[in-house]
């Protein structure tokens, strides 16, 4: 019983005392309790779908629909130009844009006496389809209840509740250009996403190793200065990433004629992901020198990103707190920026902010990385 | 003679674990300089500290006539072997050394040439395409400081380059010591083995629980440390081993004969490193 009891608290010990063990054994697990227990928990503070409105009707009754839409708990209903939605949704700013036609009033008015009912079109961004039928199954009992409340008014006719009192439409959104967009170019940038997330692991592990075998110190003692060696470590994590998305890519054109709106900005795209993951790869190897301890925690943190990135569910279903989080994750701007060259057509302008974003991730890693590696002791 | 490595009064802690204290030692070009001590003696710490990847508490390392950090040029005439096998172990000894030379800055046929003499050195010609985790222990330790023979290094720093190999490694390992010496090189050869320091080292620093208990030329210390030579003798053939010690063997053996009419059996053995450092760890557990 006595060894029993030794052999377990060795165990422990030898768990304990690595760092990126107990990255991948509590901090995981916890930020997943934290993840999905506010999402289950706090309903009354989960995000609002941002929908962008256009109003085509302006007449009181679409008026009078808006302000029902907008006092929605689920809703945020943003007023815009036809430009505008189209912007936002291109953006990513808003999930769809609901288009009200211009005899939305009248026949809403005149219903159920009237042929076809009234027309909302929903056009939606292509990466969130499934959102635009949530959003079907607000607006339709909004209308109905401005519906009821005029008949009980008396401004209008009886309604029948078999009938529904608007036609939805569907469409996705898609950028102006001669280049359709396919399925696999919403799938690629999460497929590089994953491959760029492998990369991480894979070189972080790399330099757990180095550190392990000793030969890195052997590089520190060598002639080439120290910014030398820690620079290529990055530039050999960076090729390696731009290698993969490049595969994947020439995947995507062969196989499923895949569109790309701006290779230059996917190319930078890719550059400003691969020096932000590269510098995290930094970190990560510096964490500890048992290199499976660190492959576990350079995939739980990439877990961790990826679902704060929105990638292991919809953002819309976070808490506030949670979707504000989010912005911290390099996997979220990654997608975005590599979206915006393959479909959303992104400007240099726009493609700015989560660039600077990636680079200000990748700086802090890499400073992250060196001042760990710098304060490691050779006994 | 210049002094290439000068170690003056260092201390270095682990967190509250004193690993060297107060150590000072001097190392002449051209010399082999040999730190013997047991595992945790403080010896790998010193290595480190030497290299720069260490900073000391107190004292002052100096590497030709330069501190730490050192720049590049100072870096350029060190070669180490570390401790551990630094090789990286999916690629061939051939890959690995070619890599460690490009860091050294050759190229052309100056790296080829380099890359062979050091693993023809070694002897590691027949293994050269092999990868280093298909490599028998002895290999890898020659692989190991083969590295270490790639630049025009004026001093090597090798970390117990024979632990844990077979004999015939260890040998080939301290010949090259030997041809390096011979070649003028300075050298540093830490090591818990008394008869490689004996057989390859000009002086020998005894460090014991990171104090330098003794520093000086093996004979130096054989004569200060080493105690009394043994004479064994027998007076019949068949008869009793008696045994004797003296400072002077030669006297003693003298007044044998003029006191016995017939001996048998004589044999004179000197103290060795082994004796010096019986003696000094007894006199540091009865100073304790």
């Amino acid at each position: 019983m006595r060894e029993i009891i030794h052999l377990i608290k060795k165990d422990c010990m030898l768990i304990v005392r690595d760092a990126s063990n107990l990255v991948m054994i509590l901090l995981l697990p916890l930020l997943i309790a934290t993840i999905f227990g506010a999402i289950n928990s706090a309903s009354e503070e989960t995000n609002k779908l941002a929908v962008a409105l256009v109003d085509n009707d302006k007449t009181p009754i679409s008026a009078a629909y808006i302000e029902r839409l907008s006092q929605r708990d689920d809703l945020e209903i943003i007023q815009s130009t036809l430009e505008e939605a189209q912007n936002a949704t291109r953006l990513g700013d808003v999930i769809a844009y609901m288009i009200l036609e211009p005899d939305f009033g009248a026949r809403l008015q005149q219903f159920p006496f009237i042929s076809s009912p009234p027309e909302i079109r929903i056009v939606s961004d292509p990466k969130r389809k499934v959102i635009s039928g949530m959003i079907t199954g607000i607006t339709i009992p909004t209308a109905m209840e401005l519906v009821q409340e005029r008949q009980d008014s008396g401004t209008s006719g009886m309604a029948s509740p078999s009938l529904q009192p608007l036609k939805i439409t569907h469409e996705d959104y898609v950028v102006e250009s001669e280049l359709p967009v396919s399925a696999f170019s919403i799938t690629v940038p999460q497929a590089a996403l994953w491959s760029i997330l492998a990369c991480v692991a894979i070189m972080s592990t790399s330099l757990a190793t180095e550190r392990l075998q000793q030969t890195i110190l052997r590089l520190k003692v060598s002639p080439t200065p120290m910014w030398v060696i820690l620079s290529s470590k990055i530039l050999s994590c960076m090729f390696t990433i731009f290698i993969s998305c490049a595969i994947l890519i020439v995947y995507g054109k062969i196989a499923f004629q895949l569109n790309i709106q701006s290779f230059a900005m996917l190319s930078f795209a890719i550059l400003c992901s691969a020096f932000c993951f590269a510098g995290l790869m930094l970190a990560i190897g510096s964490l500890g020198s048992n290199p499976g301890s660190v492959a576990g925690a350079a995939w739980s943190i990439m877990v961790i990103f990826a679902m704060l990135g929105g990638g292991m569910m919809p953002q819309f279903l976070m808490p506030e707190w949670l979707s504000a989080l989010s912005s911290i994750s390099p996997g979220k701007w990654s997608i975005l920026l590599m979206e915006g060259a393959i479909w959303r057509n992104y400007s240099i302008v726009e493609a700015l902010f989560p660039a600077a974003i990636l680079i200000g991730l990748g700086g802090l890693g890499c400073v992250a990385g060196v001042r760990n590696l710098n304060r490691e002791k050779f006994i | 003679m210049s002094t290439i490595l000068n170690f003056k009064n260092i201390h270095k802690s682990y967190d509250a674990n004193p690993a060297v204290k107060g150590v000072s030692f001097s190392v002449d070009a051209g010399k082999v300089l040999g730190i013997l001590g047991r595992n945790g003696a403080g010896k790998t710490t010193i290595v480190n500290l030497l290299v720069g990847l260490l900073s000391s508490d107190e004292g002052q390392v100096e590497l030709f006539n330069s501190m730490p950090p050192y720049d590049q040029t100072t870096r350029s005439k060190i070669g180490l072997a570390p401790q551990r096998i630094a090789l990286y172990s999916s690629l061939s000894i051939m890959e690995n050394l070619t890599f460690f030379a490009t860091l050294q800055g050759l190229k052309g046929s100056e790296l080829e040439k380099k890359v062979n003499y050091a693993s023809e050195k070694m002897g590691l010609e027949t293994f050269i395409h092999r990868k280093v985790k298909a490599c028998s222990e002895g290999m890898k330790r020659r692989a190991n400081m083969a590295v270490a023979l790639l630049s025009n290094a004026e001093l090597l720093l090798l970390d117990e380059p024979t632990a844990g190999v077979d004999i015939q490694s260890r040998q080939h390992i301290l010949d090259v010591v030997l041809d390096l010496k011979n070649s003028g090189k300075t050298v540093l050869y830490t090591t818990h083995y008394i008869e490689e320091a004996d057989q390859v080292c000009d002086e020998v620093l005894i460090l014991h629980e990171g104090r330098a208990l003794a520093c000086a030329s093996t004979q130096d210390l054989i004569a200060q440390y080493g105690g009394d030579s043994q004479i064994s003798y027998q007076e019949t053939e068949q008869g009793q081993p008696f045994v004797l010690s003296s400072r002077e063997p030669a006297k003693a053996v003298h007044q044998l004969f003029d006191s016995h009419s017939s001996i048998f059996n004589l044999r004179v053995i000197p103290p060795s490193l082994q004796d010096v450092l019986t003696n000094l760890l007894n006199g540091e557990k009865l100073s304790a």
